[in-house]
């Protein structure tokens, strides 16, 4: 019996999340980095402009969606669905994709009021890939 | 009455997680995921960002925070070391040179360490290795020299035995701010 790879060390889940990741970049002109990353901080993909180290933006995605998580389940706000961090310069978006243990960052510098959009349907068209792909790595 | 910060830091799978829970009066916020590599340490769950508990020592009220023991994190570690007041480095003995994670914590957490209180906790230490504790003192010494480090043998699960450690970091904070107003 082979046991399955990590979810970054996954070709078909990495493969997908390229996917993802150049369709954002394609779409949002200000897209200064972004990545798809496991719930535990290791990079699954991405891409990386001046935004600081790529593992370490993995790392603080992790943490992000994780305290964000944390304050809605604390407040009783049921499902958490993103968190937006705004700077004078730009903007950061961390959403889960769909229900797997899996984030989408996307750092926009400046933001435009139609990422957070794009970013949603970006993560949801990843989700529904990777419901097929876990699928099959799971059976 | 006085509220003091706290800060358990040590490696993953040292039970920092647990002990937080062992002493928490109020449900940890806990952000815990998935360890996606077993390879590196086959342990379930890893924390990622903090856990967050409070006790009340009446008339003293203390504020608990366990950092993620992966380095990767280490950004939790600078965000929250400013504002504590007290440090509990947790090692647990059956890993591969346990003297070594209490230097790399308390390395990194050397400022704090000298500014607060500090005690050292390993877990997990009822195996076949005698000579743990006094490799883990003499690290503590060579790291922090200016001060005595207490070293305990506890088990995170065991209510009595971290709160016996607590105590002794609160007893410790309490001397230092003592000893500073009567010397300053």
């Amino acid at each position: 019996m082979t046991t399955a790879p990590p979810l970054h060390r996954d070709p078909a889940i990495v493969a997908a999340a390229e996917r993802a990741i150049a369709e954002l970049a394609d779409r949002c002109s200000t897209l200064e980095a972004a990545a798809v990353t496991s719930d535990d901080g290791f990079r699954v993909a991405g891409i990386h402009g001046a935004a600081g180290d790529a593992n370490r933006l993995a790392s603080m995605t992790s943490t992000t969606q994780a305290l964000g998580e944390a304050i809605i389940r604390e407040l009783d706000l049921g499902d958490a669905s993103h968190v937006a961090v705004a700077g004078t310069r730009g903007a950061l978006l961390v959403r889960r994709i769909g229900s797997h243990k899996l984030v989408l960052v996307a750092v926009f510098a400046p933001a435009s009021v139609d990422d957070g959009r794009i970013a949603r349907g970006v993560a949801k068209r990843l989700a529904h890939t990777l419901d097929a792909v876990l699928e099959h790595r799971d059976s | 009455m006085a509220e003091y910060v706290i800060l358990f830091a040590g490696p993953m799978g040292a039970g920092k997680t647990t002990a937080l829970r062992s002493l928490s009066e109020i449900e940890v916020v806990s952000t815990e995921a998935v360890n996606s590599d077993r390879s590196r340490n086959d342990k379930p769950t890893t924390t990622v960002a903090l856990d967050y508990g409070e006790i009340d020592l009446d008339p003293d009220k203390v504020r608990l925070y366990g950092v993620p023991g992966q380095e990767r994190f280490d950004f939790m570690w600078e965000i929250l070391r400013d504002r504590a007041m007290g440090l509990i480095v947790l090692v647990n003995a059956d890993a591969p040179e346990p003297e070594r994670h209490v230097y790399e914590h308390l390395t990194a957490f050397a400022e704090l360490a000298n500014r607060g209180g500090v005690v050292v906790g390993v877990t997990r230490y009822d195996i076949q290795r005698t000579d743990i504790g006094d490799r883990i003192v003499a690290t503590a010494r060579a790291v922090v020299p200016d001060r005595v480090t207490p070293v305990f043998a506890v088990d995170a699960r065991d209510q009595e035995q971290m709160r016996t450690l607590l105590l002794s970091l609160i007893a410790d904070i309490e001397t230092r701010q003592a000893l500073a107003e009567a010397t300053g």
